[in-house]
């Protein structure tokens, strides 16, 4: 309770240190307006029907994005980690395009797709992918073999191998893999927002657009709004893991 | 019955065991002890089943094992609670709440059924380890060096609840161990391996009633047989000079 009450006190002088810096400070509303205005423009995309459009579908687009990659990408990965001679031949493949920067896919993924929501879906494929099936790989790969061995000496058969040993096992490293795929899911949804065209709704759309008309109120209120979404997913996946895998990092 | 004639193993063209002939009665408890490197554990492997001789036959069990693992912490589950190591590995469908109670009893584990096993001391990890390979009530019991990790006293427990076991639920058993008087505490015989390659240089007989060996330790009658063996072990140390 003592750290919750520090902290909501150090929110109150955040926000009045704000509201009297642009008050008497001299600085341009334009550029740094009041928190009051800012709460404003918050509230806008809760309540108007564009804001709330602009909400679901950056969120709409995040869970496609993540959903769809982290599928492909522990299938994929799971080939790699059971198979070998696909792993030999595929993971420096695997290893050079995951080192290319999200971003340098844009210009090509443009040109191969065109503005909309088919390349920002197959930007966000790409990176998550990558990191779920190099995640998924490599917990396949590290196994432990002595639990292997308990599972032979226990006479299980290769499906309650896989069940009751295996899966478990690689389940730790594959959440917290998980919990950066949801990181750059949402960045790269805010960033094809921003970057790939062919929509009008989204929070990355509304914070290119209120930069360009100087709406500053609605920038910093967008911005607020992806931390929180960021925030909340982060939390509410936290929460999940520990009560399902309390195991991690034991 | 379990039998080795002149089994011999390599990895590559290193030679760990050599010319191991052995056989081990039903029931019968043996002990085997050995410098590092002699092919101890690698000789429980195959009995276990793990790893194929490279020379010689090996008659054993065709089921699973009762196997504790030398890294007992790696061995168990951190998902799973002491009471569902112990199910687990229990056979058939039927009662097997009852007898996994039995067994967790038998081992002094009630108290912990709920823990996971990063909640445990080493002691009680090593019981639960024992727990779950008594739970699959194998023909053959092996325990790769059991007491290593733990400290004086927890190993005196564990050889005490070790015995129990045994003793109420006969077992093939093969332990490797390094410490003497353990050996000597369980097992009907010891087998003394000579340093790598292995090679099986002497037999020491524990001719002392199983229940409550351990009041004899001190006595002339323990004392024959901790001499007789230790004379072997300490044969290797002279040579090592």
């Amino acid at each position: 309770m003592r750290q919750r009450l520090g902290f909501i006190i150090s929110v109150i002088v955040f926000l009045a240190l704000w509201e009297m810096l642009v008050l008497f400070g001299g600085i341009s509303r334009l550029l740094i307006p009041t928190p009051v205005a800012v709460a404003g423009a918050v509230l806008q995309f809760f309540i108007t029907p564009q804001g709330l459009a602009a909400v679901s579908f950056t969120f709409l687009r995040f869970i496609a994005g993540l959903v769809s990659g982290v599928t492909l990408g522990v299938i994929f990965g799971s080939l790699l980690g059971l198979i070998p001679t696909m792993r030999r031949v595929l993971f420096p493949w695997v290893d050079f395009f995951r080192s290319i920067p999200a971003s340098a896919f844009i210009p090509l993924l443009l040109l191969l797709f065109g503005i909309g929501d088919a390349a920002r879906l197959i930007l966000i494929i790409i990176i998550v992918g990558l990191l779920m099936a190099v995640s998924t790989m490599m917990s396949l790969v590290n196994c432990s073999p002595t639990r292997r061995l308990v599972g032979k000496s226990l006479g299980l058969s290769r499906t309650q191998l896989f069940f009751s040993v295996v899966l478990p096992e690689v389940l730790p490293n594959l959440s917290t893999a998980l919990r950066l795929a949801i990181s750059f899911s949402l960045i790269l949804t805010v960033l094809g927002e921003m970057s790939i065209g062919g929509s009008a709704l989204g929070i990355g759309r509304i914070m290119q657009d209120a930069q360009l008309v100087y709406e500053t109120p609605t920038l910093y209120a967008a911005i607020f709004v992806a931390g929180l979404l960021g925030y909340a997913l982060n939390m509410g996946y936290a929460c999940l893991e520990k009560n399902y895998i309390h195991w991690i990092g034991k | 019955m379990i039998e080795f004639a002149g089994v011999s193993k390599n990895y590559g063209s290193h030679r760990v065991l050599e010319g191991i002939s052995l056989s081990v009665n039903p029931g019968e408890i043996v002990a085997i002890m050995g410098p590092n490197g002699c092919g101890k554990s690698t000789l429980l492997k195959m009995l276990a089943g793990f790893e194929a001789p490279t020379a010689g036959k090996i008659s054993r069990p065709a089921r699973p094992v009762g196997f504790v693992f030398q890294n007992v912490i790696e061995s168990l589950f951190p998902w799973q609670t002491v009471e569902q190591h112990v199910k687990m590995a229990i056979r058939g469908a039927h009662n097997t709440h009852e007898r996994g109670e039995e067994i967790l009893t038998m081992l002094g584990l009630t108290k912990y059924c709920d823990k996971y096993p990063y909640q445990l001391s080493g002691g009680l990890a090593q019981l639960t380890a024992i727990a779950r390979a008594v739970a699959q009530e194998p023909e053959l019991f092996l325990l790769d060096e059991p007491f290593a990790a733990l400290d004086y006293y927890t190993s005196l427990l564990v050889v005490e609840r070790l015995l129990t076991v045994l003793a109420t639920r006969p077992m093939t058993t093969v332990l490797v161990t390094h410490t003497l008087e353990q050996a000597i505490l369980l097992a009907d015989r010891i087998i003394i391996l000579s340093p790598s390659p292995g090679k099986i240089v002497a037999e020491v007989k524990t001719p002392l009633p199983r229940l409550g060996r351990s009041k004899l330790v001190g006595t002339p009658a323990f004392d024959v047989v901790y001499r007789e063996a230790f004379q072997h072990l300490q044969g290797f140390l002279c040579a090592n000079v």
